[in-house]
């Protein structure tokens, strides 16, 4: 007959079953001896003394009486595995029934979790230790067991492991204690689960324990590393002799704490290590599909509290502990100490039910129906429920990001008084309080980096240089001249000495040799020229291993110091780009810098790939606008910034900074633009929007200029409505990209001095901003006149009595669209101008355009290059074409897809022909935009640089082109029939024949 | 004499090499009544580069708790195999994916290369289970527990909802050592 205990506990286990699957281990324990368990109790009377439907308040006790109870040593742990599970599973319940209660009547969530992690935690040592302290008694009895100290390292409230510090007496009881952890570690694994003696994997040799003595060779002369020792601090003793513990916390766990007036080295490790976490951590963006609480927040957190913990000598265990005191001690830092309470009660708690509910690993996968149903039942243990406007699961996640930036917030803010304090207890003492003063140079050793490598050696393995890196950036240069001077003093065997040790240093912290290089390129630009420096990057570069881990300190680089890293490839030479990318394109998986590797590959690229002159602008837009790097493969986003930088321009308050904003978006618009056009986006797409936000830019230039030159002129501000305009001509008039120079026409309807003076300096203020953006302004007629703007007056003083040239002035005219001006102006200016001077006399115009074009083909003929501007067929042969077809129906618009249309309309028999006319020129202005970013701004066009042009523009036409010279070939027959076209198109407008198209060699390569 | 069998399983963090671990750990103690350790890397290295998992199977007292003696590795990346395969013993065996691991190293052992990761995109549509293939390969390869105890220790191991995707994957594993094992039977 069953008893209430059975029935209790089939309800115990049907409960156990709902959670996660790992819990099967504990259900198969206890339907396997749960009846033996019984009847051996019941048997001995002892019923009254077990607690076997509520979670025992003292577990020891009783596994005692069980283990008194029974002589055969194989069913007795078989029984104690059984009682184990079952007081594993009702310490569960009693947690969750708790927090349940709890989080339904109570509004302070993170107050609750805080008790339910502490509880839980607690509850879990002491049936833990109870379990470990019977079996001892099994494995090795007290009446033969020697000296030793079990200390519990890791987090409480943990339950997929436990993590052990053993510390014993040295080699000559080793073997008895291994067997016996030996044995319990087994048993442990079956019934309870797994035992990790981290500490011994690293100190001592074979065996679950080590001695002092151990520890003393291990990690006195050097640092080690900060999780070792962070799990050293943490340490509990849990079972063994509280002397041994007495005395390895004084001669080993000590020094690791903040002591005043002493050597505080192992103390400056520590934090070191620590910080170097702290900073890889902050940065990094979970990713989108995959939750790491550790990862997320609760690593950082605990390494904050574990710096603050030895520097404070905080007397408290779990970090829990620390910062209760902290809140209660540091009430000027309240607000942060409470941020981190809430999140790492969040996350912790978060952590520990997924682990019961679901299963006992770090990452939680956000991408399956399963994963979501899983994320649900969690959800209703951390005390969610469905509501309308979100199911619970999805409550929890949004608070779960909230508490991920709630943990970085806070971190950041304690770091620095972190940062303040190793600057001052620091062995580097001397370089990081180096001054300008002649006495403060005088502190330093005698060879600066030779003394720093040796000292850092103690430091192996830590990340964590920013303060170091902070001196050498000072901008009155002693340290970093002393630095250099290091290098440069020694013998060149000596040097490269030197180097290689600092390469093989900075192999492993990329981070803090790629900031170096930066600092000495901003500060010393002139070093960087030098074969020392050059021969120090490239063997650098080359020491990287293409690995997973390179890999990721790379990206970790990137997502730090996004600038350093931008301004570090800027500089690289190809050679050097090429190793840095064939590493980066090693196959790759991790999830959580999929995206940085994306971004820093497409940045390499740029580098390696691309032109000098589209390289400039990428260099410059992220130097200034560093955090947009990680945007890169987002165009959308790129777009949406770019629309914000214009937009903001007008929120700054000076027209300094409105003038440098500016000239920024130009940058980046420009930048981004190009990455299209080479990311194979259409080219009619780019040419449009570079068209958009170039006028953009002359516009509000033009506007801030007059505002700059009108505020210096406060009294005499002349008034000239509809009497000034800025037109563009040549390429940016036709909607072309990515030109190196701007042509630009200023017409003045007015010949008053003070207006024209006032006007004259506001184009010159734009001349000279333009300027810096690395583009060549072209004022047409300014030689002429010998001023930036031009009258109507001078205009009709030009043409009245023309020269040889006039013709090209007015097809600069003719093909001009106006950007700054108003309607009324156009009207005049067509009348006045265009219509008496051009229109009226088309036929000369026509037949100057003729011989221009003859010339131009009769000169290309003995070039030895191809020019795909001004070549026969090339770019300027279409545009006279249309300049002569413009005059001939007296249309003044400008050279766009309107026109185009038009002249189709107009004269529907050449529809055809001249459509595929346009097709052309399109081809051939896409290959010269690609060529311009890629090569170089040239439109003289080197065969062997074609290859590069056939992905991007394949990409965007869909064509299949394999190589440069089918390329070639393809520009060579676009030419040639465009020629033919020209003439054809010609002879149908009933215009003059051109004698020169005939015989052309068009393509040298 | 009792058997003593070494399987260290590295690679980098989140590859779930933890989980192998703990799989075939308490495959063997729990449902074959052997003796079993597992440890696993901590410490920074395990915060990013390579990382590793080691399981100690034995028919009696494992009183040596450091794997040191090899008999099968498993490396998912190239760094944890440069860095951890100095105590393969002559004559184990290397367990390497094959795009992930290109440069074998040197030495007096058998090399297995397969690709793990590729077939767990490829076939299951699941990076995520990579690891279960991997550990379908030791399992045939090792020979050291019974597949029904492995698939016991899996079921008990992984996701509700996950456990039939698990079990594909592990015998996706088995189907690939099969394949090798037949390729390479001379």
């Amino acid at each position: 007959m069953k008893s209430a205990i059975h029935y209790s506990l089939t309800d115990l286990l049907s409960r156990a079953a709902e959670l996660g699957n790992h819990h099967q281990k504990y259900i198969h324990n206890i339907e396997k001896n749960f009846d033996s368990l019984f009847a051996l109790i019941d048997a001995r009377h002892l019923i009254d003394q077990f607690h076997l439907l509520r979670f025992s308040p003292r577990p020891d006790r009783e596994m005692k009486l069980i283990a008194n109870s029974m002589a055969d040593r194989e069913t007795l742990l078989e029984m104690l595995g059984c009682y184990y599970s079952i007081q594993f599973l009702l310490l569960n319940f009693k947690a969750l029934d708790v927090l349940h209660m709890k989080l339904s009547t109570t509004t302070n969530h993170h107050a609750i979790f805080q008790s339910f992690l502490m509880r839980t935690g607690n509850d879990f040592r002491l049936l833990s230790a109870a379990y470990m302290n019977t079996l001892l008694e099994i494995f090795l009895p007290r009446t033969k067991r020697p000296d030793f100290v079990i200390c519990g390292v890791g987090t409480r409230v943990d339950q997929d492991d436990i993590d052990l510090g053993i510390v014993d007496t040295g080699l000559e009881n080793r073997a008895v204690l291994t067997t016996a952890f030996g044995a319990m570690s087994n048993e442990m694994l079956k019934y309870a689960c797994s035992l990790h003696y981290h500490l011994s994997e690293h100190v001592g040799t074979q065996g679950y324990s080590a001695s002092i003595d151990d520890y003393h060779e291990l990690l006195d002369p050097k640092i080690q590393d900060f999780v070792l020792i962070s799990e050293m601090v943490n340490a509990v003793p849990i079972l063994g002799k509280r002397e041994i513990f007495n005395q390895f916390k004084t001669e080993i766990l000590d020094r690791y704490y903040y002591s005043p007036d002493h050597d505080n080295k192992y103390h400056e490790g520590f934090l070191r290590g620590l910080l170097g976490e702290i900073r890889d951590l902050m940065y990094k963006e979970p990713p989108e599909n995959l939750l790491n609480p550790k990862r997320d927040g609760l690593r950082m957190l605990k390494a904050l509290l574990f710096a603050l913990k030895t520097w404070k000598r905080i007397e408290a265990n779990t970090s829990l502990e620390v910062l209760d005191i902290l809140l209660k001690n540091e009430r000027h830092n309240h607000e942060s100490y409470n941020q981190i309470f809430q999140a790492l009660t969040f996350l912790e708690t978060f952590r520990f039910l997924y682990q019961l509910f679901v299963v006992q690993e770090e990452e939680v996968h956000l991408d399956s129906e399963e994963a979501r149903n899983n994320l649900q039942r969690v959800a209703y243990a951390m005390g969610y429920e469905d509501r309308n406007y979100a199911r619970a699961r999805t409550q929890m996640l949004t608070h779960y990001y909230d508490h991920h930036k709630l943990a970085r917030i806070s971190v950041d803010h304690l770091l620095t008084g972190i940062t303040e304090h190793l600057r001052e207890i620091t062995i580097f003492y001397p370089i990081t309080h180096v001054s300008s003063q002649a006495s403060g140079a005088a502190s330093l050793p005698g060879n600066v980096p030779l003394d720093f490598i040796q000292s850092s050696r103690f430091f192996q393995g830590v990340r964590f240089w920013d303060d170091i890196l902070d001196s050498l950036d000072n901008p009155n240069q002693v340290l970093l001249k002393r630095f250099l001077d290091g290098f440069l003093t020694l013998s060149d065997t000596r040097r490269a000495v030197l180097v290689k040790t600092y390469i093989k240093w900075g192999a492993k912290t990329p981070f803090t040799l790629i900031s170096l290089f930066g600092i000495i390129a901003k500060r010393q630009p002139k070093i960087v020229e030098t074969e020392f420096f050059q021969k120090f990057v490239q063997d650098f570069i080359f020491e990287l291993e293409p690995t997973l881990e390179t890999i990721s300190r790379l990206c970790q680089t990137l997502n730090l110091a996004p600038q350093i890293m931008n301004n570090f490839l800027s500089v690289l030479p190809t050679e050097l780009l090429a190793r840095l990318i064939a590493i980066l394109e090693k196959p790759y998986w991790k999830p959580e810098i999929t995206t940085l590797r994306e971004t820093l590959l497409m940045l390499c690229r740029i580098y390696h790939n691309n032109s000098y002159y589209f390289k400039r602008f990428v260099q410059r837009v992220f130097n200034t606008y560093a955090e947009y790097i990680t945007s890169l493969n987002n165009q959308p986003k790129m777009n949406q910034l770019a629309e914000g930088l214009f937009r903001n321009i007008d929120n700054f308050d000076s027209l300094d900074e409105k003038f440098e904003r500016l000239g920024d978006y130009y940058d980046f618009e420009f930048m981004r633009l190009g990455i299209s056009l080479l990311d194979g986006a259409p080219f009619e797409k780019i040419n449009r929007e570079f068209t958009h936000f170039s006028d953009n830019y002359l516009q509000m230039l033009f506007e801030l200029c007059r505002e700059e030159v009108a505020m210096a002129d406060q009294q005499d501000v002349p008034e000239m409505h509809d009497l000034l305009a800025i037109f563009t001509a040549g390429g940016h008039a036709r909607g072309q990209a990515f030109d190196d120079d701007y042509d630009l026409i200023v017409l003045l309807n007015s010949s008053d001095p003070l207006i024209l003076d006032f006007c004259n300096r506001i184009i010159q203020k734009m001349n000279k901003r333009i300027i810096r953006r690395s583009i060549i302004p072209q004022f047409r007629f300014a030689d002429r006149f010998r001023q930036f703007v031009t009258t109507f007056d001078d205009l009709r003083h030009l043409f009245e009595r023309p020269d040889e040239n006039s013709f090209i002035d007015q097809s600069q005219l003719l093909g001009a669209r106006m950007i700054v001006g108003s309607t009324h102006f156009l009207k005049v200016f067509q009348r006045e101008i265009i219509t008496p001077f051009i229109f009226q006399r088309k036929s000369d115009f026509i037949q100057a355009m003729h011989n221009e074009i003859g010339a131009r083909h009769s000169y290309s003929a003995n070039s030895d290059r191809l020019d795909i501007k001004e070549g026969p067929g090339g770019l300027r042969d279409f545009e006279n074409f249309v300049f002569i077809i413009k005059a001939h129906f007296e249309w003044s618009e400008p050279l766009t897809d309107e026109l185009y249309s038009r002249i189709q309309q107009s004269v529907p028999k050449v529809a055809t022909q001249f459509d595929a006319l346009v097709d052309d020129y399109h081809l051939l202005k896409h290959i010269r935009d690609l060529y311009r970013l890629i090569v170089s701004n040239e439109d003289h066009l080197e065969g062997i640089y074609l290859d590069q042009l056939v992905r991007p523009f394949c990409l965007a036409h869909g064509l299949e082109i394999e190589s440069g010279a089918e390329l070639a070939e393809l520009i060579n027959q676009i030419m040639r029939q465009n020629v033919e076209r020209i003439v054809a198109l010609f002879e149908i407008f009933g215009l003059a024949e051109i004698p020169t198209l005939t015989g052309q060699q068009f393509f040298p390569f | 004499m009792s058997f003593r069998y070494e399987i260290r399983l590295s690679g980098a963090g989140g590859q779930g090499l933890i989980l192998v671990g703990k799989v075939l750990a308490e495959a063997a103690a729990i449902y074959e009544g052997l003796n079993a350790t597992q440890s696993q890397s901590y410490g920074p290295e395990a915060r990013g580069g390579a990382s590793r998992s080691e399981v100690i199977i034995s028919d009696g007292d494992i009183d040596y708790p450091k794997a040191e003696n090899i008999d099968l590795m498993l490396a998912l990346t190239q760094e944890a195999c440069d860095k951890y395969i100095a105590d393969l013993k002559p004559g184990g065996t290397l367990l390497v994916d094959s795009q992930m691991v290109a440069k074998i190293p040197e030495g007096d052992f058998k090399v297995v290369a397969l690709p793990i990761i590729q077939s767990a995109v490829e076939r299951l549509g699941k990076f995520v289970v990579s690891n279960i293939i991997a550990l379908g390969i030791l399992y045939k390869l090792s020979g050291i527990v019974s597949e029904d105890s492995v698939k016991h220790a899996i079921r008990a191991r992984v996701p509700k909802g996950t456990e039939e995707l698990n079990l594909q994957a592990f015998q996706t594993g088995i189907d690939l050592a099969e394949d090798w094992l037949r390729q390479n039977a001379h």
